[in-house]
């Protein structure tokens, strides 16, 4: 026996095991203390095609990096990476529910940016280079055992380099970018086939996010994580004295990893190194939250029907945790690990995207190797509990 | 490598042999009987913080000796605050140049702790698990050596070597990865995801190529030199209507390139997987391991474990409900003909689950590293020449 293994004074008894049946259907001790798994709402899950009908999207190709809703919320539109990345929607409607293969952005791709215009056309682009495609659903036809899509448009031009990130222009259908190598913005405009540089911004091409406000200014970050602001009407640039809200000393490795906008003055966003804000467009202000999770990453975010943030957090490799953000109360909670048991038996472990539902529901984008598309329905709230968060 | 008391009993024609290298260990989870003539077997725990020793048993000396503990190997203590490095499962493969190499795994709470939850600490530099560490020994001098992080945070249940390419493939837990670790450069690599709760075994064919099962049932082979997975017909054996539950083979022992013996987790299945027969591989379903097949009423068949072929003709196995006191059963692999031997219980303390079978050195002898309903680390032997059984 090894010298200095005597003093072991553990308090869990003699002869304990952990029976893998205590695990499985959770001890109150165990459900209360170290239960890694939602439990607040429910989720479901759906795999990306439709057997017999639309073919699935194959492991190794299905990983979800973007998720955006369609015209009206009829449908979520999404984009994967790997050996190829596959361009598909999600069709919630009873006559159909289900998700279909639309076609190919790439081999050995990825894509992150994706969104829709006002009229429903979807606009991205794609890596490596940056490639611009488009899709206009608009003759889509999806019923439970037929579909039809329509075809993806490659217009010819690119970035010329990684897309780092990018937001979509509702109102033109513009994408406005940033190089991942030149720390550049760009605007591409695919309906012309044209794309412009508008200005370089030093730092900006470690970001991982841009958002648009309800005034048409797109904010980023840059250099030591100071945000931008650039107007689209008068393509004038500020890189603001605010930076984005970090543990001290490690200002020069945070930068901007996701961020939704309410459709107003107000952002909510998150950082590379976990930590979370408000940024308020006017006056401009920066409000941390800190951390939800203890690791790096904000992956995604999405604004809720219930109007409250729904976000991803954790780095890839380890457990992306969802978590809610109330702008109400201000309350801020880990809400775990998706675990589904209908259709399948599935923990998601890594999440890229996420996107609101027409109906109060987040979808969430796994990317993995295998991944699907999961649903989760947040719970219902009594009406003395939504009244009082009104208060704040 | 030191020397370590230990003492032997028997029972007929069973010994059970019992030691003391640390108190808090309470189960035992890898067994395999080396080229060199000797037992290695792991001693573990599940209930409270610990660091796995892999202990060497001689049976021409009748010694025992401890040649490493992996927390203290790859400067991870025990009562560190991390889930603890308190288990080496069924991950030990020996190489043709003499080694025995291993890979810990995680199930022990934080030291103190009664709850384990390897999802909530995973990744917490302060309480998650570093992952699964790495180690081999020289098998002429038994000296132990650090080989390093082989998958980050996570634990691992089942490892292959690739001799040729110098690699080894894990699957990870509890993420269920199929992880490569290069034995040369020692950098780990996630190759992608194979499931969610099981699926976490893999065995190789003559060719090199990795054989695994998804979480309902459906086979995938992953070869290494293309680096590409494919999706096989091949199937877990199930009964119908239920295949698509957790049916993912488990107990995956190869005796020959072309006679792979599996069990079904959820089904209670004991069949024969030939990865040489075929484009895919075939699989020869020898039924329910419970003689008696299923009474349709309890949560699963009975599980089967650690099956061990003996002279090509019959298979031994544990066969029992979980957390009922498993038996010794032997199937008759050309007449089908199965027959429970014994109930495993030694000194009032019953055998909750027999992790791993070996064939020892003399070719009479079985080894089962066990997992008891009293906690306490044993290691069961039979005597198959003084069995009573219908050979």
């Amino acid at each position: 026996m090894p010298e200095d293994d005597d003093p072991k004074t553990q308090s869990s008894g003699e002869g304990y095991h952990l029976k893998e049946s205590e695990i499985m259907s959770g001890t109150s001790d165990f459900r209360d203390g170290a239960f890694a798994f939602i439990t607040e709402g429910s989720l479901a899950l759906r795999e990306i095609g439709h057997y017999g009908v639309a073919p699935p999207i194959p492991n190794g190709e299905s990983a979800i990096t973007a998720l955006a809703p369609g015209a009206g919320l009829k449908k979520i539109y999404g984009a994967t990476s790997g050996r190829k990345s596959h361009l598909f929607y999600y069709d919630p409607s009873p006559a159909a529910e289900h998700a279909v293969d639309i076609g190919v952005l790439g081999q050995g791709a990825e894509c992150r940016i994706l969104a829709a215009d006002a009229n429903g056309v979807l606009h991205g682009l794609v890596n490596p280079g940056g490639r611009v495609f488009r899709y206009d659903p608009r003759g889509e036809f999806s019923v439970i055992w037929k579909f039809e899509v329509r075809p993806i448009e490659f217009p010819g031009i690119d970035l010329g380099e990684d897309a780092a990130a990018g937001v979509v222009d509702s109102a033109t259908g513009k994408i406005y970018a940033l190089g991942r190598r030149s720390s550049a913005l760009f605007e591409v405009d695919s309906g012309a086939g044209a794309i412009r540089r508008l200005a370089d911004i030093e730092g900006a091409g470690k970001s991982n996010a841009l958002v648009l406000d309800g005034r048409g200014h797109i904010f980023g970050s840059g250099k030591n994580g100071h945000l931008f602001r650039y107007s689209i009407s008068s393509g004038s640039l500020d890189v603001l004295d605010l930076q984005l809200p970090s543990p001290k000393g490690m200002e020069f490795l945070n930068h901007l990893d996701a961020a939704v906008s309410d459709g107003g003055e107000t952002i909510f966003a998150g950082t590379t190194l976990g930590t979370i804000f408000r940024l308020d467009a006017a006056p401009l202000r920066v409000t941390g939250y800190g951390r939800p999770l203890s690791d790096h990453r904000i992956r995604a975010l999405a604004f809720g029907k219930d109007g409250i943030a729904y976000g991803a957090a954790g780095s890839p490799g380890k457990n992306s945790h969802l978590f809610r953000w109330n702008p109400r109360t201000g309350e801020v909670k880990d809400l775990g690990l998706p675990m589904v048991h209908f259709p399948r038996n599935w923990v998601c472990y890594d999440i890229s995207a996420l996107a609101a539902g027409p109906n109060g529901e987040i979808y969430i984008g796994e990317s993995e190797r295998i991944s699907y598309l999961l649903i989760y329905y947040p719970p219902v709230k009594a009406a003395p509990e939504a009244e009082s968060q009104d208060i704040q | 490598m030191k020397p370590v008391a230990f003492e032997i009993r028997e029972y007929g024609a069973f010994k059970v042999m019992t030691w003391g290298v640390d108190p808090n260990h309470d189960s035992l989870w890898a067994v395999h009987a080396g080229s060199d003539g000797r037992v290695y077997f792991s001693s573990c725990s599940e209930g409270r913080a610990s660091s796995a020793h892999l202990l060497r048993y001689d049976p021409e000396e009748d010694r025992l000796w401890d040649l490493l503990d992996i927390g203290r190997l790859a400067d991870d203590p025990y009562d560190s605050g991390r889930v603890p490095q308190s288990k080496i499962h069924t991950c030990l493969r020996e190489t043709s140049a003499g080694y025995l190499y291993g890979v810990s795994h995680c199930t022990a709470p934080n030291f103190g702790e009664k709850l384990f939850e390897v999802n909530g600490t995973f990744g917490d530099p302060d309480y998650g698990f570093r992952g699964s560490q790495m180690f081999r020994v020289k098998m002429e001098t038994g000296e132990a050596e650090y080989v390093g992080l082989a998958v980050p945070y996570e634990g691992c249940r089942s490892m292959e070597i690739i001799e040729r390419l110098d690699k080894a493939y894990l699957i990870s837990y509890p993420r269920h990865c199929l992880f490569e670790y290069d034995l040369g450069t020692r950098e780990s690599r996630l190759i992608g995801r194979v499931g969610t709760w099981g699926g976490f075994e893999i065995f190789s064919d003559s060719r090199d190529r990795l054989y695994g099962s998804y979480d309902d049932g459906r086979f995938f082979r992953y070869d290494p030199a293309r680096g590409e997975f494919e999706d096989l017909a091949m199937r877990v054996p199930g009964i119908p209507g239920r295949e698509r539950l957790y049916n993912f083979f488990f107990f995956a022992k190869k005796f020959r390139p072309d006679f792979v013996c599996a069990a079904g987790y959820y089904d209670g299945r004991i069949f024969r997987i030939n990865p040489e027969h075929g484009p895919e591989g075939t699989i020869e379903d020898y039924g329910f391991g419970w003689p008696w097949g299923w009474n349709g009423s309890d949560w699963t068949p009975p599980y089967v474990q650690s099956p061990v072929l003996y002279k090509d003709k019959w298979i031994f196995y544990g066969c029992n409900t979980i957390w009922e006191p498993t038996r010794l059963a032997v199937l008759d692999i050309t007449t089908g003909r199965k027959e429970v031997l014994a109930t495993l219980e030694f000194d009032g303390n019953p055998t909750a689950w027999l992790s791993e079978g070996a064939l020892g050195p003399d070719g009479e002898t079985l080894f089962f590293a066990e997992v008891n309903m009293k906690a306490v680390p044993r290691l069961i032997m039979v005597d198959l020449k003084s069995l009573q059984w219908r050979s």
